[in-house]
């Protein structure tokens, strides 16, 4: 039987591949992503649905101070 | 002419004239480098003899009258994490490529083309993925001013060479204010370039839609010099600018005068004290060069920060996944639950953080570079930390400590503005720390123009070598 942690348990990944990642270390990282993820939620709600990934260089070279 | 004060332009021209030869300096700076090295932990390797057979070629042809690039002859060092031919690059890891590049780097190509040449290999925080200059297998970087300080990472090799005088200028990278933070631990200047606008190819990548390399130097000018040669569209990179390059020496060279400089009292106050006072020193001496001060807020950036991170998380978590599921112990244990982090961020928030990217940025420039030509900000939120105080391994303290460190840079890397790193005014007793000037897109040349006036009223500094 594996001794490694039931994943199912707390619904996040505790193992990637061969290396595990201690349940103390879970539990650090689980709460400082929790509050990243708040914000992404909000961020989210906001956004209008059209919003895409390439917005980004677009206004960039859009907005150029040269232009 | 003193090769420690002298600026990159300023040794091509003596070069260029037969006044100085470039064995002559490339000797000075190799044997500083030695000095400065034994202080700081600044280099992962020498590379001498190459470094004096580049400088020989390079006086041989100053004496046939052959052409000459604007960096002749010149000794520059940089981050080991760029492709050279024939070398492996060690990315101040254990985990580095498994056979020698076969092509440079496009910059270390340009740098080469304009005549200069690499006399070390400099440290850097392992993978580039930290902001303090601590490395678990390289050693810690120690403070150019105050060994027992950090020199600020990751680009901290470079940072303390330019510091010490070693080479005039040379190459670091920011994921996250990894040119901002060394070149305000140690003293010196940096331009952490608009993103797209400098190409990253044959650069070890840390999180690419956030990773900008750039130049490091203790004159403004050279900031310029450097922008000069290695800016413009490069095939290598995809997604690479194609906008003309300016001419950054000449915009360098003009006056600022009437340049409105963003300042957000309620961001600002978020720093320490001693942070806050020498923001203000700093905002009188540009206000000296004809610049003029604004207020503005910038209502979101705890968002931007965590938008930021949800990015660099990510992106370095995929990057570094095979190496952390076959040779986890071969990383030092910051590096390590960094990487770890990003497997827990769900694939809705890096979506959510990369589609929001282009409305948070037209929302900066509606709302504040409506009222001003460049924002200015801290680089760190306090007084340079010991090396003791953030040596916390991978434990519960790490993310809140980094999270410190870097409040004031990681947005930056997210909005994909360019930042321009200067000195504070000297202040009794405290070692020296930088602010930014954080511009519109593509806006360089003028940054450049603020901050070669501001070293005509803030002078650079030379740290000691013992």
């Amino acid at each position: 039987m594996s001794d490694k942690p039931d994943k199912a348990s707390s619904g996040l990944p505790h193992t990637l591949g061969d290396h595990i990642i201690p349940e103390d270390r879970t539990e650090m990282i689980r709460s400082h992503i929790q509050s990243l993820s708040a914000t992404a939620l909000e961020v989210s709600d906001a956004l209008p649905f059209s919003a895409d990934t390439s917005d980004f260089l677009q206004v960039l070279n859009a907005r150029a101070e040269d232009k | 002419m003193d090769f420690a004060t002298a600026s990159a332009g300023e040794i091509a021209a003596g070069i260029r004239n037969k006044k100085i030869s470039s064995v002559e300096v490339t000797e000075a700076a190799l044997s500083r480098l030695e000095k400065a090295h034994e202080k700081c932990n600044s280099v992962v390797a020498f590379e001498s003899e190459e470094a004096l057979a580049a400088a020989k070629q390079a006086d041989e042809a100053v004496a046939a009258d052959r052409t000459m690039g604007p960096l002749h002859g010149v000794p520059l060092a940089h981050k080991d994490m760029f492709d050279r031919v024939g070398k492996i690059p060690s990315w101040g890891g254990n985990i580095r490529p498994d056979k020698p590049a076969q092509e440079d780097a496009t910059l270390i190509a340009r740098l080469k083309r304009a005549g200069s040449h690499q006399i070390a290999a400099l440290h850097l925080t392992e993978f580039a993925y930290g902001p303090i200059g601590h490395n678990y297998v390289l050693g810690h970087a120690r403070n150019p001013w105050n060994p027992g300080h950090v020199s600020g990472g990751s680009s901290s090799g470079t940072g303390m060479s330019v510091a010490t005088g070693c080479i005039p200028a040379g190459l670091g990278s920011d994921t996250a204010g990894s040119l901002r933070l060394p070149a305000s631990a140690c003293g010196i200047t940096s331009l952490k370039p608009t993103w797209s606008l400098i190409s990253p190819a044959g650069a070890m990548a840390l999180a690419p839609s956030l990773d900008a390399v750039g130049p490091m130097a203790r004159h403004v000018s050279d900031l310029a010099l450097l922008m000069s040669v290695m800016a413009g569209h490069d095939p290598r990179f995809g997604l690479s600018s194609q906008r003309p390059v300016p001419d950054y020496v000449a915009a360098a060279a003009k006056s600022p005068d009437g340049i409105k400089v963003g300042v957000d009292e309620k961001l600002i106050a978020a720093a320490d004290a001693s942070v806050q006072t020498r923001m203000q020193s700093a905002i009188a001496a540009l206000e000296a060069t004809g610049c003029k001060r604004v207020s503005i807020e910038i209502d979101n950036w705890s968002t931007l920060d965590h938008l930021a991170q949800l990015v660099q998380l990510s992106e370095a978590a995929a990057l570094h996944a095979n190496f952390l599921r076959n040779r986890v112990d071969d990383y030092g244990p910051q590096v390590r639950t960094r990487v770890e982090f990003g497997h827990f961020v769900s694939a809705h928030d890096f979506q959510t953080a990369l589609r929001a990217r282009g409305t948070m940025l037209r929302k900066i420039l509606d709302e504040v570079y409506s009222k001003c030509d460049v924002v200015i900000l801290p680089n760190f939120a306090g007084p340079i930390p010991t090396i003791a105080e953030l040596d916390v391994g991978g434990g519960p303290q790490l993310m809140a400590a980094l999270g410190k460190i870097m409040k004031y840079s990681r947005p930056l890397n997210y909005l994909g503005l360019p930042a321009l790193t200067l000195p504070y005014p000297s202040s009794d007793g405290e070692l020296p720390n930088g602010f930014q000037l954080m511009g519109k897109p593509f806006a360089e040349a003028r940054m450049l123009s603020v901050g070669t006036a501001y070293q005509k009223e803030v002078p650079p500094l030379l740290a000691p070598l013992a």
